[in-house]
C-alpha cells in the first residue's frame, strides 16, 4: 500500500494487531506478506496539516483544513492502493472541535451527525459510488454556504452550497449561478444528470491548482469561484465560469468513468475541457472563446511541443506526473476530441458518448474507450486516428492551390509532415481540414468537388478529411480564382503554411464570415508588418490595409462587441516574443509600440468614437456577452487611444475615478502603472488602500506592476516581494507576481537579472511547493530556440538550479529535461 | 534520478478495495486517521499466485520491480 509522511501508529489484519515481522515499512509505502485473497486491513496514522506546505494532501489553508489528492496525494493521510484503477465506496467520519470545525465536508452524501463522549462533533458522510482515491476530499473550518435547490431531470432535489469564509458570502452569486445552468447543461446536452442529494463547492484561498473535482466536494482556488463586480474583472468572471463549469462536468467524464492509470489524464481532461469550451460557447461566448483557444493551442501548446519537455497526450513514460498537467494534455487532449466530433458528426458523437457512459459506469479505462465507443457509433475506424494522442509534436500542413480559368477549377495541393513517434511511425493523422471559399469582393461561393453535382455544392464551411501525406482536391465550377479560408473554426491542432498572398489576406481579413478565419487573416497582417518594422523598414501596403480593415471593424462592427474588440487587438508581448524567439526583446517590443501608434494615429477619430459611445458601463453590472464585450471593445480603444493622443492618459484617468466595477479600475489603472503619468503613485497607492483586505484583488495590483515595461520594473517587483501583503507560501500571489513578471513581460524578464531572479525564486519555491516552483521552471526550458546570447544565458540560470542540492522531483524533471536538449 | 514510470508497464491491482471507511480526528497539528479497507484479490492481477509480491504500490509498481 503507497503511503508518505505517515506516522503509522497501528496496523491490523482482520482485526488482530500485525507484528512488525508480518509487513514491511519504508518511506514509500507498507507491504503486508502473504495476505489472505479476503481480509480486511485497519491502520491507524497520524499526519501533520499544519506542516504541508506541498498543499498536497491534508493541509492548513487558513483556518481551514483543506485537501488535495490528485494525483497521489490520498498516500499522504493514510496507506492505501492509491492508483485511480483500484475503485470502492467511502464512508467517512470527521470528527472535530465544533468551534474550530462548525462545517466538516466529505464526499458524498451526509448521513449521521452525533456529539462524542468528550464533546466534539462527529459528522459521517457516505458516498456510494465506486470512486479511485484521488478524488477524495476534506474540507473543514468555519464556514457558510450560499445554498440554491436544483431539481434534475430525472426528479432528484439537489442542494448546491458554495462555501466560503462567512466575509466573501456575498461575493458566490456567480459560482451558485453557474452551477446551476452547467447542471442543467448537461443534462440537455448529454443526457447527464448529478447523482447525490448534494453538491458542495468550497473558495480556498491557498490553493496551488485551479480547482479539483473531488466526488460531490469541488474545491476551487478562490480566485475562480469568489466573483463579483467590485472584486473580479470580466475575464475573472469567465475564467470563473469556466473553471466551475469544467469541474461539475467532471462529475461524469473523469468520476463516474474515471482513468485506468495517469498515462489516460487526457481522457477525462481533454474530454472535459471539450465539454466546457461547449458550455461556454452556448453561454454566448462561442466566438472569443474558440479565437482564445486557437491563440492558446498556438502560443503555448505547439511551443511545449517544440521544447524539451514535448510529450504526447498519452506519453510513454513520465518521473513527475504532476508536470503533466499541461497543455498539450488539457488543450490539445480538447482539441483532439473536437476533431474527433468533428469528423464522426455531432450525432453520431453524441450516441458514442452515450455508449461509453452506458458501458463503462463505475469504471477506470483507457483512452481508446471513448474514441473507440465514438468510432462505432459513426461506423468509422479510429486506429489512425489514436495516432494524435501518441504522439508529440505539432503537424504541419502546406497548402498550395492553383487556379485553371479556362476549366473553372481551383485545385488544391495539401501536404501533411506528421511528427514521428517514438517507434519512428510517421503515418498521416487524419484531421477534418475545414475550408471556405470566396470571390474577390468577399462573397461565399459554393464549395463543389470534382464529379459533384450542383446539389452538393455547400455554400459555407465543408470539410476535407486529411488522411494520406498528399492529396488534391479538384474544387470546380469557379468563375474567378477563389480565395480559400483555410482551417476555418481552427478545425485541426497544426500549423499551416499556404501560398496565399496578401491580397488573399486581405480579402479574408475583412470578410470571412468564420470569427477564426478572420481574426487568423488579421494576425497575418500584423505579423507581417511587425516583421518589416522588425527589419527597419515599414511594410505600408500591409499597414493599409490593417488600418483599412480596423476601420471597417470600428464602424460596421460584427455585432459581438467582444469579437470586435479581439479582431482589433495586437498580440501580447509573450505571444511576439513566442513566435520570434531569435528576434532581439527590445526591437520586437519598439516594432510592436510603433505599429501601436501607427493604428492609433490612423484611427484616431474612429477610436475616439467607439470609445465614446461605450464609454459608460451599464448598471448594474452584468458579466454576460453583451456588457463585457461592450467594456472589452471600449478598453481596446482605450489602449490605442493612450498611445496615440497627446493626453491620451486623461481617458484612462478618468475611468479609473467614475468606475463603477473592477474591470473599468483596473484596465485603466493598468494603462497608467505602464506609462510615465503623474498620477501613477498615487493611483496605485489609492488602489493598495482601498483593497487592502482583499488579497484576490492586491493580486490584480501586484500583477499591473510586474507586466510594466518601464525600465525599473524588476526593482519594483523585488519591493513588492518585501510587502507584507507577499508570501512564497501562497501561491495566488506567487502566480500574481512572479508568474506575470516571468511570462507576461518578456521585454524586462529577458535579462541576466530577470533570470536571475527566476532562479533565486524557484530555489526559495521549491522545498516549499514543488509543482509552483518546477512550473515556473519551464519558463527557460525552451532556451535553446532563443538567439545564441539569450539563449545561453537561459541555460546558464537553469545549470544554477541544476547545481542546487536537494531539488524536488518535478523541478528535477523540468531541469533536466531542459538541459538535455 | 528517479526511474520513470512506463506506460506499457501496467500492471492491474494485485487487490481490489471492496469497501473503505476511514475516521478523521481533525486538528491542524496531528490528525488521526483511521482505516479499515476491505480487500480482496484481484482475478484480473497478471500474477495472482505470486504470494510474497503483495506490491501495493500503485501507480509505481515498475519503481519497485526494478
Amino acid at each position: 500500500m503507497d503511503g508518505e509522511a505517515l506516522t503509522l501508529h497501528a496496523i491490523y489484519l482482520d482485526s488482530a494487531p500485525l507484528p512488525a515481522s508480518a509487513y514491511e515499512l519504508d518511506e514509500r509505502g507498507l507491504t503486508i506478506r502473504n495476505a489472505p485473497d479476503h481480509c480486511q486491513v485497519a491502520t491507524d496514522v497520524s499526519i501533520h496539516p499544519s506542516a504541508n506546505t506541498a498543499l498536497m494532501g491534508l493541509y492548513q489553508a487558513g483556518e481551514l483544513l483543506c485537501s488535495q489528492c490528485e494525483p497521489e496525494a490520498f498516500r499522504r493521510i493514510t496507506y492505501y492502493l492509491d492508483r485511480p484503477d483500484v475503485l470502492a465506496p467511502f464512508r467517512v467520519t470527521l470528527i472535530g472541535d465544533a468551534d474550530k470545525y462548525p462545517v466538516m465536508l466529505c464526499n458524498g452524501n451526509p448521513v449521521a451527525e452525533k456529539q462524542t463522549d468528550d464533546g466534539r462533533r462527529a459528522v459521517t458522510w457516505d458516498d456510494p459510488f465506486p470512486k479511485p482515491s484521488y478524488l477524495f476530499a476534506v474540507v473543514a473550518g468555519d464556514i457558510t454556504a450560499t445554498h440554491q435547490p436544483f431539481t434534475t431531470a430525472q426528479g432528484r432535489e439537489v442542494a448546491i452550497n458554495v462555501w466560503t469564509t462567512a466575509a466573501y458570502r456575498h461575493r458566490c452569486q456567480h459560482t451558485v449561478a453557474t452551477l446551476t445552468r452547467a447542471m442543467a447543461w448537461d443534462e440537455a446536452a448529454y443526457g447527464l444528470a448529478y447523482d447525490l442529494d448534494v453538491f458542495n463547492a468550497v473558495a480556498v484561498p491557498q490553493y496551488t491548482q485551479g480547482a479539483m473535482e473531488n466526488k460531490g466536494l469541488n474545491i476551487f482556488n478562490d480566485r475562480y469561484a469568489l466573483n463579483d463586480s467590485a472584486t473580479a474583472t470580466d475575464r475573472d468572471h469567465r475564467d470563473g465560469e469556466s473553471m466551475v463549469a469544467h469541474e461539475f462536468f467532471h462529475n461524469w467524464s473523469g468520476n463516474r468513468v474515471t482513468c485506468r492509470d495517469w498515462f489516460q489524464l487526457g481522457l477525462k481532461e481533454g474530454f472535459t475541457t471539450l465539454r466546457e469550451q461547449e458550455f461556454i460557447a452556448d453561454q454566448g461566448w462561442g466566438a472569443i472563446r474558440r479565437i482564445e483557444d486557437t491563440q492558446l493551442m498556438r502560443s503555448r501548446q505547439f511551443a511545449e511541443d517544440a521544447g524539451p519537455m514535448a510529450h504526447a497526450v498519452r506519453p510513454e513514460s513520465y518521473v513527475e506526473i504532476e508536470n503533466f498537467y499541461s497543455d498539450t494534455v488539457y488543450s490539445k487532449g480538447a482539441e483532439i476530441f473536437r476533431m474527433l466530433r468533428r469528423l464522426a458528426g455531432d450525432a453520431a458523437f453524441r450516441a458514442g458518448v452515450d455508449h461509453y457512459f452506458a458501458r463503462h459506469d463505475g469504471q477506470a479505462v483507457t483512452i481508446e474507450a471513448l474514441v473507440e465507443a465514438v468510432g462505432e457509433a459513426a461506423g468509422m475506424s479510429v486506429e489512425a486516428f489514436m495516432g494524435w494522442f501518441e504522439r508529440a509534436g505539432t503537424p504541419s500542413l502546406v497548402v498550395t492551390g492553383t487556379y485553371d480559368a479556362t476549366a473553372g477549377v481551383h485545385e488544391l495541393v495539401v501536404r501533411q509532415h506528421p511528427p514521428s513517434s517514438d517507434s519512428g511511425d510517421e503515418q498521416p493523422l487524419p484531421l477534418p481540414l475545414a475550408i471556405g471559399l470566396l470571390d474577390a469582393s468577399g462573397t461565399e461561393l459554393p464549395v463543389r468537388l470534382a464529379d459533384e453535382s450542383d446539389d452538393d455544392a455547400v455554400t459555407g464551411t465543408r470539410d476535407l478529411l486529411i488522411t494520406e501525406h498528399e492529396q488534391r482536391f479538384r474544387l470546380i465550377g469557379l468563375t474567378e480564382r477563389p480565395v480559400v479560408a483555410l482551417l476555418r473554426d481552427f478545425s485541426a491542432p497544426v500549423r499551416l503554411n499556404s501560398d496565399r498572398t496578401d491580397a488573399d489576406y486581405a480579402v479574408l481579413a475583412r470578410h470571412d464570415p468564420d470569427p477564426v478565419a478572420q481574426w487568423d487573416a488579421i494576425q497575418t497582417l500584423i505579423d507581417r508588418c511587425l516583421d518589416a518594422r522588425l527589419d527597419g523598414a515599414i511594410d505600408s501596403a500591409n499597414e493599409e490595409c490593417l488600418v483599412a480593415v480596423m476601420r471597417l471593424v470600428l464602424q460596421r462592427g460584427s455585432g459581438d462587441q467582444g469579437l470586435d474588440a479581439k479582431l482589433l487587438a495586437l498580440p501580447e508581448p509573450a505571444t511576439l516574443i513566442a513566435a520570434r524567439p531569435l528576434s532581439d526583446v527590445a526591437a520586437l517590443s519598439a516594432a510592436h509600440e510603433g505599429l501601436c501608434q501607427a493604428i492609433a494615429r490612423a484611427l484616431h477619430a474612429q477610436l475616439a468614437a467607439t470609445f465614446n459611445a461605450n464609454a459608460q458601463s451599464p448598471v448594474p453590472y452584468a458579466a454576460e456577452p453583451g456588457p463585457v464585450g461592450q467594456r472589452a471593445l471600449r478598453d481596446t480603444c482605450l489602449a490605442y487611444l493612450a498611445v496615440g493622443e497627446a493626453d491620451g492618459l486623461a481617458r484612462a484617468l478618468a475611468q479609473y475615478q467614475t468606475a463603477t466595477n473592477l474591470t473599468d479600475t483596473i484596465s485603466a489603472l493598468g494603462l497608467i502603472a505602464d506609462s510615465e503619468h503623474p498620477e501613477r503613485e498615487a493611483l496605485l497607492a489609492n488602489f493598495r488602500a482601498r483593497h487592502s483586505d482583499n488579497p484576490l484583488v492586491l493580486d490584480k495590483w501586484l500583477a499591473i506592476q510586474a507586466r510594466a515595461q518601464r525600465e525599473d520594473t524588476l526593482a519594483r517587483v523585488k519591493t513588492l516581494m518585501d510587502d507584507p501583503f507577499f508570501s512564497l507560501a501562497e501561491p495566488n500571489r506567487v502566480r500574481a507576481l512572479v508568474e506575470s513578471f516571468v511570462t507576461a513581460n518578456p521585454l524586462r524578464f529577458h535579462s541576466t537579472e530577470g533570470y536571475r531572479f527566476l532562479v533565486d525564486q524557484v530555489l526559495a519555491l521549491d522545498p516549499l511547493n514543488p509543482a509552483l516552483a518546477a512550473g515556473l521552471m519551464r519558463h527557460l526550458s525552451n532556451w535553446h530556440q532563443h538567439r545564441p546570447e539569450r539563449g545561453e544565458a537561459m541555460r546558464a540560470a537553469i545549470e544554477q538550479v541544476a547545481r542546487a542540492p536537494g531539488l524536488s522531483a518535478a523541478t528535477r524533471e523540468v531541469v533536466d529535461a531542459s538541459l538535455a536538449v | 534520478m528517479t526511474e520513470p514510470v512506463r506506460r506499457h508497464a501496467y500492471q492491474p491491482p494485485a487487490y481490489l478495495v471492496d469497501r473503505v471507511a476511514l475516521t478523521l480526528e481533525l486538528a491542524m497539528e496531528a490528525t488521526r486517521v483511521r482505516s479499515e479497507l476491505i480487500l480482496r484479490r484481484n482475478p484480473a492481477a497478471t500474477n495472482p499466485g505470486d504470494a510474497p509480491a503483495v506490491g501495493w504500490r500503485g501507480a509505481h509498481t515498475t519503481r519497485h520491480l526494478s
